[in-house]
């Protein structure tokens, strides 16, 4: 099993969303992309999954082209960051359709449809039409949707969003399991979505790839250079300014900070452990896209 | 042969829709009265396509009286139902599915048009199925034959339906003809076909010219109050050689759109922005352009954050007339044109047409809000109501004055100021009529539809509507009356909305 996307790069009208994108999947796994709203992620799965043609690149799969691509379509399941439903028909009914669409043979849609929607805990309802479904089970169809071929290549575009904690758990439950003969690429900004099961987190900003490796990897690479420290209300302004802040917490004193930083900011911050999060904004060094992110995340 | 199982796997779930929509209850209450109507008592005081004589109530004069409303009647009809199939699975996000799967875009244009066609057929079958009880209840021929109440359906009907199906599937994939451009070329067929005429058309496309030379023996009439003078009996009908081979080119003449549809069809991308983001984006560009200068459109939710807007009249005008601009300015052209044709010399057809075509232009201002889900933005928004109100108005009649310019050109070259002031009094009344049945009924097509009928039967019976308006007794009050009517209606609607 192979995924090659080779300099893929798209233009709309004269912004760039992706450039120079090259990516090799050549073992099963799940496979982050990390990024802030707008960075591109979305623009690239839409061209894997061959929702948009791509300015120049292309993207192989198994040694087939861009002219086979059929054969990718295939064994893809992916699960828009928008998608809709035919709200007039029931959750059984548009799997049934979508796997028509997909060319999944008629008894083997029967047989994995309530198996899905038992895993995805959403089997009671099946039967009910899907313009009464709330945010979350319409999410959990779309991720239905997505399993229904038992794809090779799933691609998943913020999969998390509507998800109760709960639900999020299962979810990445799930994930763990299928990574072991699927390759797996998930889009998200939310860190925690991805923190421990990912095979290898590839951070995107602005459309290009930042940063690219494994979980231990990126740990290994801010071992010394997560810093903690109290600061005054009136010291907010300059460290706000001077250095890559990554959490913000209000106390008694003023406000607690965590930043990434290749030295001790005014050498008196205490080092500690850092994790994916601490990671992305030591790469991504953007104070915009850091306060999407926090409002995001929080 | 996995194709066609797709395909049909496919239209069967399409068909589910169908039938599960609120739609079908209309379309079917509609079907099923006007079967019952066109096989009603003679003492019964409104008829559909009557003749001052008619067939005894058997199966093969109704198969045939069947045959003809299917032709007539389902083709407008069923064209609504039927238009924005595709545009659909755009607007209800199900693309991205479609897109991402397998389906090949050949096989997605043969799956929408058999499923637009089956559809047709569904509705067909019901109203013949209540033609044959109606049968029995008329009791003057109780002996139902299934071949003669089906066979005028299958060999006139089946190939005018597949024909409407195929039409339906390239105005969707042509880019030019998804809106009201594409509603105006069906209504000229219509109108073109649901006439007898002589010499006859290079395709009899609902057989009305057949119908007419053999079954019916006098003048035919399509709605009305008759006087039945003559009954007689057919017991079957036999159609010509000719016949058949115009129903075979009407198949060829659909399997050709179908093709044209297949090669001119480039995916979801050609309907580059559905028309919540097209709204969306005007309103963005047009309509929120505030005095508040820190305020930055960012999508649906930023204006639910705003509390109050401040809207400037002025530039709610421009903005609305923006968005009604935008509607198409081919079919702007055409009304200026067909209106600046009376200048030098008064003609009935192209004022009519002038007139039609202005109202196509504003037909979507009531019910626009419907399927875009603007609504949310404009009711959330502070004393809103009557200022959208009534920039809404003043554009419409800004964009309507334009559209019977020529009309008002020539008025004004004959010194005719009171047909001035009437056009104006009408273009009133036709903004309010427009807008108050864009709301209740909120299909833009249905409400063309009904648009064109009405000038159809005002141009038949040949009333300057517009500059003789002025001469009804208490016009003035009466627009009065529709100016607050819509506003009223506008209000309950925002009210009913917010509960």
């Amino acid at each position: 099993m192979k995924l090659e996307i080779s300099e893929i790069t798209k233009y709309y009208k004269s912004k760039t969303a992706v450039e120079k994108i090259k990516l090799n999947f050549e073992t099963p796994g799940l496979y982050s992309l990390l990024g802030a709203n707008g960075a591109g992620k979305s623009t690239l799965m839409k061209i894997i999954a061959g929702l948009t043609e791509p300015t120049t690149g292309y993207i192989v799969f198994e040694n087939e082209n861009k002219k086979g691509y059929r054969n990718l379509k295939k064994v893809l399941g992916y699960l828009p960051q928008d998608f809709g439903v035919y709200e007039d028909l029931t959750a059984i009914e548009l799997l049934e359709y979508i796997g028509a669409l997909k060319g999944v043979p008629g008894k083997e849609c029967k047989r994995r449809i309530p198996e899905i929607l038992k895993y995805l805990n959403i089997f009671d309802s099946r039967n009910k039409k899907l313009g009464k479904y709330s945010g979350g089970m319409k999410q959990r169809i779309g991720i239905a949707q997505a399993l229904l071929n038992n794809p090779k290549v799933l691609l998943l575009d913020e999969p998390t969003v509507g998800l109760d904690p709960s639900e999020r758990n299962n979810f990445k439950n799930l994930l763990s399991e299928m990574s072991s003969d699927k390759i797996i690429l998930l889009s998200t900004h939310i860190v925690s979505d991805i923190e421990n099961i990912s095979d290898l987190i590839i951070m995107i900003d602005s459309g290009k790839i930042i940063k690219k490796a494994t979980p231990s990897d990126l740990l290994k690479e801010i071992k010394n250079i997560v810093w903690e420290t109290d600061i005054t209300k009136e010291e907010e302004d300059f460290y706000e300014k001077k250095y890559n802040i990554v959490h913000k917490i209000k106390n008694e004193n003023g406000f607690k900070l965590r930043i990434v930083s290749d030295e001790n900011p005014e050498g008196k911050c205490i080092n500690t452990l850092g994790n994916i999060e601490d990671s992305y904004f030591y790469y991504i060094k953007n104070k915009n896209k850091k306060l999407d992110f926090f409002s995001e995340e929080r | 042969m996995k194709s066609i199982y797709k395909i049909l796997k496919l239209s069967n779930f399409e068909l589910i829709r169908f039938l599960r929509n609120k739609k079908f209850v209309f379309i079917m209450s509609f079907t099923i009265f006007a079967g019952i109507v066109s096989i009603a008592p003679d003492y019964y005081p409104f008829h559909i396509i009557i003749s001052s004589g008619r067939g005894i109530y058997n199966s093969a004069w109704i198969g045939i009286m069947m045959a003809i409303i299917i032709n007539l009647f389902l083709f407008i009809l069923g064209f609504i139902i039927i238009r924005h199939n595709i545009e659909d699975d755009r607007n209800n996000g199900i693309d991205v599915f479609i897109d991402s799967s397998e389906i090949t875009k050949n096989q997605y244009i043969l799956y929408k048009h058999f499923s637009k066609f089956i559809i047709l057929i569904v509705i067909s079958f019901i109203l013949i199925f209540t033609s044959g009880i109606m049968q029995i209840i008329r009791g003057e021929d109780r002996n139902i034959d299934i071949i003669k109440l089906f066979w005028p359906f299958l060999i006139s009907s089946v190939p005018t339906l597949y024909f409407l199906a195929s039409v339906s599937v390239l105005f969707e994939v042509v880019k030019i003809l998804r809106r009201s451009l594409g509603n105006l070329i069906l209504f000229a067929l219509w109108m073109v076909y649901s006439i007898s005429i002589d010499p006859q058309p290079i395709l009899d496309l609902f057989g009305m010219n057949y119908y007419f030379r053999t079954v019916f023996k006098k003048s035919l009439i399509i709605i009305g109050n008759p006087k039945i003078i003559d009954k007689y009996l057919v017991e079957s009908i036999n159609y010509s050689a000719e016949f058949y081979v115009q129903r075979l080119i009407i198949i060829i003449v659909s399997v050709l759109c179908l093709i044209l549809s297949m090669k001119f069809f480039k995916g979801f991308k050609s309907f580059d922005e559905t028309r919540k983001n097209k709204f969306e984006d005007l309103i963005e560009k047009n309509l929120f352009k505030e005095k508040n200068k820190n305020f930055r459109f960012e999508g649906i939710k930023s204006i639910f954050k705003m509390n109050r807007i401040k809207f400037n009249f002025i530039e709610m005008y421009k903005g609305e007339l923006r968005i009604i601009l935008k509607k198409s300015y081919i079919l702007f052209i055409l009304t200026v044109f067909f209106s600046i044709l009376n200048i030098e010399r008064f003609n009935i057809t192209t004022y009519y047409i002038s007139l039609f075509l202005g109202m196509i232009y504003i037909s979507e201002i009531g019910s626009r809000e419907y399927y875009t889900g603007i609504q949310k933005i404009l009711y959330s928004s502070y004393n809103f109501t009557l200022r959208q109100f009534l920039s809404l108005y003043s554009a419409s009649f800004t964009v309507l004055t334009f559209a019977y310019s020529g009309i008002l050109i020539k008025f004004l070259a004959e010194g005719n100021y009171r047909s001035i002031v009437s056009v104006f009094i009408s273009e009133i009344i036709i903004i309010s009529v427009i807008y108050i049945f864009g709301i209740i009924l909120r299909n833009t097509n249905f409400l063309e539809i009904i648009l064109f009928f009405i000038s159809y039967i005002l141009m038949e019976c040949g009333l300057r509507i517009t500059d003789e308006i002025y001469k009804i007794h208490g016009i003035l009050y009466l627009t009065i009356i529709f100016v607050l009517v819509s506003f009223i209606i506008r209000s309950i609607q925002v009210k009913l909305y917010k509960k």
